[in-house]
C-alpha cells in the first residue's frame, strides 16, 4: 500500500477543519472499503490516491444510537454489527437491522460503520481495476456498458456510468424516510437520504452529495406510523461475503388490514437506491393478498432497461420484491393453504 | 519375465502377473499384503501438526525473512498481444531502495524453447514484462509504476471458436490448432454403432475456467551462497523444483537446495517452476542478496494458471433396453498462447472411453491456441471437465429411454479397462452405487414439487487414474530408545498424507504413531520419494516405500533380538507391537524394550516401492449422490446433502480421507454454482482477480451434510492396498449437482456455473418457448 499520512482529530469540528484544509484527503472510519481502494491503487486523472487520511475513530460524538425528540439518531461511526443487533431497530425498523446483518461478513460488520457504508465506492470491476480509466476516474467512457456487466451493473436508470449503488442499508433506511446529517465548514445540514445519493448524470465522479470538507455525522429515522412492518431481502452470488445482485427493502403501514402507506426501495439495481413507485401505488389503498403482491412485484420492475447480459436481474428483483413483501406481512415462507387471502406460497 | 497367469473378467481372458509376485520382488524379505486386523492403519489419527495450522503457527515459505532480503515485484502485460517497442527503467532504478530491474533489454534468459523470460513479444495479458527488486515491497510496487513501456498493440484472439476461423490472428504462427490436428482416441466403429442404435442423441456442454485460489500465493525466496542456491518455495514437490531449477540454470542438482516446510495449497498449480522462480533466482544472483518474490493476489491468478474453459459435443447411441452402442465426444479446449501445458487443455482419454461398456467410441480433443494464459493442472485436470459433460450426457441418454439414470449406468457396467484391455487391479464402483443410493435415498422417478422451491436428486460416477509403476524411496531410522525417524523427500501440501505415511510405518514396526518423527519438505538429506505430489498418488506411491523401509528396520531389529536371545530369526514374530519368540518362554517384549536391550547404533534402512504387478489397470472409482433445492423465483441453488461414495482401496486414515472427500466436494461445488472469472471481452484481462469477487464457496455455502462413504477394497497394486483419493471427490461433484438441478427444474442448463443468472434465464426461456402454457403467472414457476 502506498504510504499515507494519518491524522486523528478528536472532534467533528477539528475533523471538518482538517478535511477543508487538506483537499483530496480521505475519510477513514472502519476502513473496510477505503483501505482496499488504497491497496489496489484505485486512481485516475480525476481520482487522486489520497495522501492524507483523516481518522474519525477518535471522535466519540459520532458513535451510538440515541433518541432525539421523535427521531432515532444513528451515529455515523456506529458499526454494522451494532445496527444489526440493536433491539429497537430489530423491532421497529426491522428492515434496517436485517439489511445491516446482510452486509459482507461478521468481520466486515464489526469493522464497517454506517457512515462509511453509505459513502462506499461502487463495486464495478472496471472502476476497481488498475488497467481501466473509466468515467468515475476521469476517463471518457463506461467500460461496463459493452463489457462484463452481469452482476454489479444497473437495470434501472443506468448511464452514462452503469454502476449500481452497493449499499444494503441505504434502501432500508430510505424505506423509513431517513435523513442524513452532514457537518461541513459552514456548519451542520440535513438532507433526505433520497437526495444524498447522486446519479452519474449529475456527476460521474461522486456518488454522494457531500461538498468538499463535509462528512456524514448521523442518519436520523422518524418514528414510523403505527402498524408499520418491514423486511429486507438480498440475493448474492454465494451465501455470504458478497454485495447484492439485487436487494429489496419494504416498509408497509397497515390500517385494519389495508395498506395505508408502502415503501418499496430496490438496491443493487440502479446507480442510486431505486424507489419502485409503481409497486407502492399497487399496494396503497388495498388489502394486500397474493395477487396484489404479484402485481406489485411486476410493477416494481416495469421500468427496467437492462444491459445486454443482466436481464435476469429483472426476474430476480421481481421475485425478491414478492418475497420481501410476503416476509414483511408475516406470511410464513413456503406455507400453503393459509386462512384468508393467502392461497399460495410466498 | 515374470510368471503370468490367465484371469477371466466379463467373459474375456487376460494375462496378468499374480500380485504377490510383484510385491515380493523388491524387498529383500518380501512383503505380504496386510491382513484385516490392523492396529494403526485405518484409524482416525488426527493430522500431525494440525493445531499449528489452525492457530497460525505453521511456518510457510512466504514467512521466510532473511537478513538483507530484497522484495521483488513483476510487471505484467496489460495487453493480450503486443510487442514491446521501447522500455525505459531509468526512473524506476533512480527510486531510493530499488536495486535491480530486469527487462527484455538486459535479460536474455530463456523460459523455454518458445520464449524468453522477458520476451519482446507478449502473447497474453499477464505475461512478464519486467521485474523489480527493492529494499521493501512499497518501493518495489512504486518502481513498477515508473518502468516506462511503449507497447505496439497487436490483433489478439481470445476465444477458441474464433481462433479456429481462417482469418483469425495467428498465435504461434503455425495455425491455432495445437499439433495441427485433433488428438484422437478410437475404438470400434462409431458410425456403425450409431446406425445400429435405436435412439441417438446429441448435446453440447460448456464448462468454465476454475482457479486454484490457494491461500498461500505462489512465490519463493531465493538465496545464493558459496554452497550454491537455496530456494524456499511454496511447492507441491521439492525434488521436482530442484531438478527443474538445476537444469534451467545448468548447475548440478546437488548445488540446489529447495525447502518447503509447509505449503498453503497447491491443487496442481505448484508442480515444478514458473517464470517467477527464475526471476527471483536471477535477481538474487545479480544483487547478491536474498530475494523474496511472492505474488500479489491479483497476479496469483496468472501465476497459478487455471483449469481451462471447455466445450463438449457428445453424441450417443443406445438400444431401448439401455445398452450403450456408441459414444462420440468432441472437446474443444483452450490451450493459451504457448505449447507449455497445452495438453492440459483437453484430452482424448479418460471417462468417456472407460467408464461404461461401449463397443464404439470416438474421442477428439481440439486443443486451440488463443492469446490467453496457458492452462495448468487443477485438481482432477481434464477429467473434471470430461465428467461434467459426460455424466450429464449419460443422464440425458437415460432420460431419452425413460430409464432411471442409475439403472442405466448399472446396465452398462464394465469390469475391465476397455482402452488398455486389462482387468482393473480393483474396482468397487458397483458397491459405491449401492451405498450412495441407499445413503441418499435415491428414488426414480422423482417428484420435484410444484411450488416456488423445487427439489432434485442427482448422481455421477467417478473414475480417476491410479498410480502407475513409479519408483519411490523412503528412509527409516530406528533409534536405541525405540523412536523411529522417517526421512521423506516430499512436501506437505495440506492433504495430511504425512500422517498416513507415519501410520504405515507405525503399523509395520508395531509402534505408536507418536514414536515416529518426520524429516520432510527439504531436498537436503532426503531421498527422492516423489518428484512432486500430483495425480492423487503420494500415499499409494510413497506408502509402499515407507512400509518397505519400516519392514527392513524391523528385520534388522528382529535379527538383533534373535542373536541376543540365541534364537533363530525365523522364530521371532512381531505381533500387535510385541516381539514374541516361538516355542520359548521369554515374555513378549515391546519394540522400545527390544531397542533398549539390543540396539546400540541406530538401525537404518532405505525402502523402495516395488513395481505394480503387470497386466492390470489401476484406477480409483466413486459415485456422488446429492440433493439440491432450487428457488425458481430467485434462481438460488442450494446443495442440501451430498453422499460421496469412494473406492480408493484401503483407507489408511479415516479422518483425513473423509476430509479429502468433503474438501473436494466443496471445492468442486464452486465452479458448479458460483465461482467464475470475469474476463473483459475486449482485453482478456481478468476483472475479478481477488478472493472477494472470485467467489469460491465460503463456510456458509457448505452443504449441511457432506458424507464420505469409504468403500474399502484393498487394492492388489501395491503393498499398502491404497489408491488415490485427492482428486476423485473433485471430479464427480459438479456433474452430480448439475444433474440434481436438472431434475429439480425439469430442464437442463448446459453451461457452468449454474448461477442465479443462468437459472433465471433458463426458466424464462422455458416460459417463453412456444408451447409453454399461456397466461401462467411468473411466480408460479415455469
Amino acid at each position: 500500500m502506498k504510504a499515507f499520512e494519518l491524522v486523528s482529530p478528536r472532534s467533528v469540528g477539528d475533523a471538518v477543519a482538517l478535511l477543508a484544509g487538506k483537499p483530496g484527503a480521505g475519510v477513514l472510519a472502519g476502513g473496510t472499503d477505503l483501505l482496499g481502494l488504497q491497496k489496489d491503487r484505485v486512481q485516475g486523472p480525476s481520482l487522486p490516491l489520497p495522501g492524507v487520511l483523516v481518522n474519525l475513530k477518535r471522535v466519540p460524538a459520532l458513535r451510538g444510537i440515541v433518541k432525539e425528540g421523535e427521531r432515532i439518531v444513528l451515529g455515523a461511526l456506529t458499526t454494522l454489527s451494532q445496527l444489526a443487533d440493536d433491539p429497537l431497530l430489530r423491532s421497529r425498523f426491522t428492515a434496517v437491522a436485517e439489511a445491516a446483518a446482510e452486509v459482507g461478513s461478521p468481520q466486515l460488520r464489526n469493522m464497517g460503520t454506517l457512515g462509511g457504508h453509505l459513502c462506499q465506492r461502487p463495486r464495478c470491476a472496471y472502476f476497481r481495476h488498475r488497467q481501466f480509466v473509466c468515467l468515475k476516474k476521469g476517463g471518457d467512457r463506461c467500460h461496463a456498458a459493452e463489457g462484463e456487466h452481469r452482476y454489479y451493473h444497473a437495470i434501472f436508470r443506468g448511464g452514462p456510468c452503469h454502476m449500481v449503488h452497493p449499499s444494503d442499508l441505504a434502501p432500508a433506511l430510505q424505506a423509513f424516510d431517513a435523513t442524513v446529517r452532514v457537518a461541513g465548514p459552514p456548519g451542520e445540514r440535513e438532507l433526505p437520504l433520497a437526495r444524498f445519493f447522486r446519479h452519474p448524470e449529475e456527476d460521474p465522479l461522486r456518488e454522494v452529495a457531500l461538498d468538499p470538507g463535509e462528512l456524514v455525522t448521523a442518519v436520523l429515522l422518524p418514528e414510523p406510523p403505527p402498524g408499520t412492518c418491514s423486511a429486507f431481502t438480498k440475493a448474492r452470488v454465494r451465501q455470504g461475503w458478497q454485495f447484492a445482485l439485487a436487494s429489496v427493502a419494504v416498509a408497509i403501514t397497515l390500517e385494519q388490514g389495508e395498506c395505508r402507506q408502502a415503501r418499496v426501495i430496490l438496491g443493487g439495481v440502479a446507480p442510486t437506491p431505486y424507489r419502485a413507485a409503481g409497486a407502492e401505488t399497487v399496494l396503497e389503498g388495498v388489502q394486500p393478498d397474493e395477487r396484489v403482491l404479484a402485481r406489485a412485484a411486476d410493477a416494481a420492475v416495469e421500468a427496467a432497461r437492462p444491459l445486454r447480459d443482466n436481464a435476469y436481474k429483472i426476474d430476480l428483483t421481481r421475485g425478491l420484491v414478492r418475497q420481501a413483501l410476503g416476509r414483511a406481512l408475516g406470511v410464513p415462507p413456503g406455507q400453503v393453504g393459509l386462512a384468508g387471502p393467502w392461497s399460495g406460497d410466498v | 519375465m515374470p510368471r503370468m497367469v490367465e484371469l477371466e473378467v466379463d467373459g474375456q481372458t487376460y494375462k496378468v502377473e499374480p500380485a504377490e509376485a510383484a510385491l515380493k520382488e523388491a524387498g529383500k524379505q518380501g512383503l505380504e499384503p496386510w491382513g484385516e486386523a490392523l492396529a494403526v492403519v485405518g484409524s482416525a489419527v488426527p493430522r500431525r501438526r494440525g493445531a499449528e495450522h489452525v492457530t497460525g503457527q505453521a511456518r510457510y515459505s512466504s514467512d521466510v525473512q532473511l537478513p538483507g532480503m530484497l522484495h521483488a515485484r513483476l510487471l505484467l502485460s496489460p495487453h493480450a498481444h503486443a510487442r514491446v517497442r521501447r522500455i525505459d527503467a531509468s526512473r524506476a532504478l533512480a527510486l531510493p531502495g530499488v536495486r535491480a530491474v530486469l527487462t527484455c533489454l538486459n535479460t536474455d534468459a530463456a523460459w523455454d524453447e518458445e520464449r524468453r523470460l522477458f520476451d519482446h513479444t507478449l502473447r497474453y495479458a499477464g505475461q512478464e514484462v519486467a521485474a523489480v527488486a527493492a529494499a521493501d515491497e512499497e518501493a518495489a510496487e512504486e518502481a513498477l509504476e515508473l518502468v516506462d513501456v511503449e507497447y505496439e498493440v497487436l490483433p489478439a484472439v481470445l476465444d477458441p471458436q474464433a481462433a479456429l476461423m481462417a482469418d483469425a490472428p495467428q498465435v504461434r504462427g503455425e495455425g491455432n490448432l495445437y499439433g495441427g490436428k485433433p488428438q484422437v482416441y478410437r475404438r470400434g466403429d462409431v458410425q456403425r454403432g450409431l446406425a445400429s442404435a435405436e435412439v441417438v442423441h446429441t448435446q453440447v456442454y460448456r464448462t468454465s475456467i476454475q482457479h486454484h485460489a490457494c491461500l498461500e500465493v505462489h512465490g519463493c525466496v531465493a538465496s545464493w551462497d558459496a554452497a550454491g542456491l537455496t530456494v524456499w518455495d511454496s511447492t507441491q514437490g521439492v525434488h521436482l523444483v530442484r531438478e527443474e531449477l538445476a537444469s534451467r540454470l545448468k548447475v548440478p542438482a546437488t548445488k540446489v537446495r529447495v525447502v518447503a516446510e509447509q505449503t498453503g495449497g497447491g491443487f496442481g498449480s505448484k508442480n515444478g517452476i514458473g517464470p517467477y522462480h527464475l526471476v527471483a533466482v536471477l535477481l538474487a544472483r545479480q544483487t547478491g542478496r536474498p530475494v523474496r518474490l511472492f505474488m500479489p493476489r491479483a497476479q496469483e491468478f496468472i501465476a497459478s494458471h487455471h483449469r481451462p474453459a471447455t466445450q463438449h459435443e457428445l453424441t450417443g447411441g443406445v438400444m431401448r433396453d439401455g445398452r450403450l452402442m456408441a459414444l462420440v465426444h468432441r472437446i474443444i479446449g483452450q490451450a493459451g498462447a504457448y505449447a507449455e501445458n497445452a495438453e492440459l487443455a483437453a484430452g482424448a482419454y479418460g471417462a468417456t472411453a472407460e467408464l461404461y461398456r461401449c463397443p464404439n467410441v470416438l474421442m477428439e480433443a481440439w486443443i486451440v491456441h488463443t492469446h490467453t494464459q496457458s492452462p495448468g493442472a487443477c485438481r482432477g485436470p481434464v477429467g473434471t471437465e470430461v465428467h461434467l459433460a459426460l455424466e450429464q450426457f449419460i443422464d440425458e441418454l437415460a432420460e431419452q429411454l425413460a430409464m432411471d439414470p442409475l439403472a442405466f449406468r448399472v446396465r452398462n457396467y464394465v469390469r475391465a479397462d476397455q482402452t488398455r484391455r486389462r482387468p482393473y487391479s480393483s474396482k468397487a464402483l458397483d458397491r459405491c452405487y449401492e451405498a450412495g443410493a441407499r445413503g441418499l435415498g435415491w428414488r426414480w422417478p422423482q417428484d420435484p414439487g410444484h411450488g416456488r422451491v423445487r427439489r432434485g436428486l442427482g448422481m455421477s460416477s467417478i473414475i480417476w487414474h491410479g498410480v502407475q509403476s513409479e519408483p519411490s524411496q523412503a528412509v527409516a531410522t530406528l533409534y536405541a530408545d525405540g523412536s523411529l525417524q522417517l526421512t521423506l523427500g516430499l512436501a506437505l501440501i495440506g492433504t495430511g498424507s504425512e500422517t498416513a505415511l507415519v501410520q504405515v510405518a507405525a503399523e509395520e514396526l508395531g509402534v505408536s504413531p507418536d514414536q515416529v518423527s518426520l524429516i520432510i519438505g527439504d531436498t537436503r538429506g532426503t531421498p527422492y520419494s516423489i518428484d512432486s505430489s500430483y495425480g492423487s498418488r503420494t500415499l499409494a506411491l510413497v506408502g509402499p516405500a515407507v512400509r518397505a523401509a519400516a519392514a527392513e528396520v524391523k528385520r534388522q531389529l528382529l535379527a538383533r533380538v534373535a542373536r541376543g536371545l540365541g534364537a533363530e530369526p525365523e522364530a521371532l514374530r512381531l505381533e500387535a507391537g510385541q516381539i514374541v519368540v516361538r516355542a520359548r518362554l521369554e515374555p513378549p517384549m515391546s519394540v522400545a524394550e527390544a531397542c533398549r536391550q539390543f540396539v546400540s547404533a541406530p538401525l537404518m534402512a532405505t525402502g523402495r516401492r516395488s513395481r505394480n504387478p503387470r497386466g492390470y489397470a489401476h484406477e480409483s472409482f466413486g459415485a456422488h449422490f446429492v440433493e439440491v433445492e432450487v428457488d425458481t423465483e430467485t434462481g438460488a441453488v442450494r446443495v442440501l446433502r451430498a453422499i460421496c461414495a469412494h473406492d480408493s482401496g484401503r483407507i489408511i486414515n479415516r479422518l483425513l480421507a473423509e476430509s479429502q472427500v468433503q474438501g473436494g466436494f466443496v471445492q468442486a461445488s464452486g465452479p458448479a454454482l458460483c465461482e467464475e472469472p470475469w474476463l473483459d471481452p475486449a482485453t482478456g484481462l481478468q476483472l475479478n482477480a481477488n478472493l472477494h469477487d472470485y467467489a469460491v464457496p465460503t463456510a456458509l455455502d457448505v452443504p449441511d451434510e457432506v458424507q464420505a462413504l469409504l468403500i474399502e477394497l484393498p487394492d492388489l497394486g501395491n503393498s499398502i492396498g491404497a489408491k488415490g483419493l485427492g482428486e476423485p471427490p473433485h471430479v464427480g461433484a459438479g456433474a452430480a449437482i448439475a444433474n440434481a438441478v436438472a431434475h429439480a427444474l425439469g430442464l437442463r442448463i448446459r453451461e457452468y456455473p449454474l448461477t442465479r443468472a443462468r437459472v433465471l434465464e433458463a426458466l424464462r426461456s422455458a416460459r417463453e418457448a412456444p408451447g409453454a402454457r399461456e397466461g401462467q403467472a411468473s411466480h408460479e414457476g415455469i
